[in-house]
């Protein structure tokens, strides 16, 4: 048994609470990885919503900045065409939302 | 700062991150995830964190308080302070504009014209919510069911930890504040299970919620007069699916956050249109404050003994009529909590009188047996029949609660009736997203548990993915712009 050197509440923390701390670090280096890999699909698959969202910062010379890499970035996904895979499956989308009876 | 967007995917990100290099100082990570839910509401308003403070060390000083305090009449004493001041706050926010006009109106009605003191009081996002958990920790304390908390960063972080902060679950002290005390762990499961529930969550809100929102329910809520019959049922059903992917959505993402910091909540809806009675249904809807209501409000009303008959009748009744009102000063939340509350009387009465006739009928000699098909026929009949009692009852109701004013609630009845207009908004993608919501009512309730054991051991990158791909999907399927949460307003 060791001492956790942060308890405030005198608990005495098994051996086995450090593997339980890896296994938490582990998954959570899994999460993090997850959702950066999550944002960086969506940065080049639907680079058009970050130039929504970096147009809706307050305007200073920073979010100034952010805007023109934005609009720059969003420039370069359509051009290589990765945009037009969003747009596809909106555009499918839509048709079959617009069925009527 | 609203769930469905940039803003919390990347405060999320730095915070869970943050508080997990935390793991072993938990006193510097409570702190951390207390600044971080302060960040969180003074995001949309920084005035409003004095408020939250100032609750916070009101429910503080009542348990400590209450500690200290041998004598009963003191403890109790202390209670009806501790709980006045609460309600003061919650009453001054919520009904300062409601008893000025009553007053106004009153005054005029004697013939005294008085200009009475004006403020525009914008209404903090949350503020039920953090009161009714100060309550309920101030009440469980009293009642012996827990202990005071010595830590006041421990209890200012129970009343303020941003998942459930601005919309529940309302969480219960003797369920959240051990968590505390232990140290967090983050395993396989709960990778999983937190986002899983997130995407289900932002699938309900920002795609099923959102477009019945603007495609149906609000334009005949706007002019229900404009539209034929259909249409106007369509928007009945529309708006109970409606508010409940709107909430139940909201508490998913909630729940599922907490989770990946490594804490538990409790389910807050748990499939309430599969529900066959009203009573069953309000143990399965908005479950957090359907059971606060019983413990702190119905409880009150009955006293310590458990009461039965007509008085029973009226507590309930009472209950939901203040479970009305608590969502605004409004005749048509009256109407709609009174709805409930007869409904629920009725419904006990008459079940309670049907089960004695089949207790009678099977005292009885037997003169017609029915056969195990007949059974089954019977069961099937009377589960059918108490869906739709229950599912009617709901969304008659709705109407009341979604009605900005009573002419609108009457105008949306007279339309649904005379049986005429054409069919303008009820499309067959509206159709779909109805019976589809309710259809999964029906499924079994742990499909994200097991989902979650299921695919526990998925590698980081197919994670990242799975979660790019949905909210790509969400994303450009969904309507343009963030609708907020209904229960923010309340």
């Amino acid at each position: 048994m060791t001492k956790p050197q942060d308890d405030h509440t005198a608990r005495v923390i098994p051996d086995d609470a450090m593997s339980a701390d890896a296994e938490s670090m582990w998954n959570v280096r899994r999460a993090v990885g997850g959702m950066l890999i999550a944002i960086f699909l969506l940065a080049i698959f639907n680079s058009e919503g970050f130039t929504i969202y970096a147009r809706d910062l307050p305007g200073n010379a920073f979010s100034d900045m952010v805007v023109a890499a934005a609009d720059q970035w969003n420039e370069l996904m359509t051009d290589l065409g990765l945009t037009s895979i969003a747009e596809s499956i909106r555009e499918a989308f839509l048709n079959l939302k617009e069925t009527q009876w | 700062m609203l769930f469905p967007t940039f803003d919390f995917a990347l405060f999320f990100l730095v915070v869970f991150t943050a508080s997990w290099l935390l793991l072993r100082w938990s006193e510097p990570r409570k702190a951390f995830l207390l600044a971080a839910s302060y960040f969180f509401y003074g995001y949309w308003d920084y005035r409003f964190l004095a408020l939250l403070a100032l609750s916070s060390t009101i429910n503080y000083f009542a348990g400590i308080a209450l500690t200290k305090l041998e004598a009963d009449h003191a403890k109790r004493k202390v209670v009806i302070i501790g709980v006045a001041l609460n309600l003061l706050i919650l009453g001054f926010f919520k009904y300062y504009g409601f008893f000025l006009d009553s007053l106004t109106d009153i005054l005029l009605a004697a013939g005294l014209e008085r200009d009475l003191p004006f403020l525009e009081i914008i209404l903090p996002i949350g503020i039920s919510f953090f009161t009714f958990q100060g309550i309920s920790y101030v009440v469980d304390i009293y009642r012996g069911q827990i202990k005071a908390v010595a830590s006041p960063v421990e209890l200012f972080l129970y009343i303020s930890f941003f998942p459930q902060l601005v919309a529940g679950p309302i969480v219960r002290a003797s369920h959240f504040l051990p968590q505390l005390s232990l140290r967090p762990v983050l395993d396989k499961t709960a990778v999983i299970f937190g986002f899983l529930l997130i995407i289900s969550g932002l699938f309900k809100k920002t795609f099923i919620s959102h477009y019945l929102a603007v495609e149906l329910v609000d334009p005949v809520f706007f002019d229900p007069v404009s539209y034929g019959s259909i249409d106007i049922l369509a928007a009945q059903y529309g708006y109970a699916v409606q508010v409940y992917c709107d909430f139940s959505g909201y508490s998913d993402i909630a729940i599922g956050a907490a989770a990946l910091l490594g804490y538990k909540f409790k389910r807050n809806f748990d499939r309430p249109f599969a529900a066959t009675s009203l009573v069953m249904l309000w143990q399965r809807w908005h479950i957090s404050l359907s059971t606060w209501l019983r413990d702190y409000l119905y409880r009150a009303l009955r006293g310590p003994k458990r009461d039965s008959g007509w008085r029973m009748y009226k507590n309930i009744f009472l209950t939901m009529l203040l479970g009305g009102l608590w969502h605004g000063a409004a005749w048509t939340f009256v109407i709609w909590g009174a709805i409930h509350g007869v409904m629920l009387v009725i419904e006990r009465l008459v079940k309670g009188r049907f089960h004695a006739y089949v207790k009678r009928r099977e005292k009885a000699p037997a003169s017609g047996e029915t056969g195990s098909v007949g059974k089954a026929l019977k069961g099937y009949i009377s589960f059918w029949a108490g869906w739709f009692f229950t599912f009617h009852v709901f969304t008659v109701a709705t109407i009341f609660f979604r009605s900005p004013d009573m002419e609108t609630a009457t105008a949306f009845f007279d339309k649904m009736f005379n049986w005429q207009g054409s069919l303008e908004l009820f499309t067959p993608f509206m159709m779909v997203l109805i019976v589809g919501a309710l259809a999964v009512q029906f499924l079994p309730g742990n499909l994200f548990e097991r989902a979650a054991v299921r695919f526990q051991n998925v590698g980081m990158v197919t994670l990242g993915a799975l979660l790019g791909g949905s909210l790509l999907l969400i994303e450009a399927t969904g309507p343009e712009g963030v609708a907020p949460f209904i229960y923010f307003q309340f």
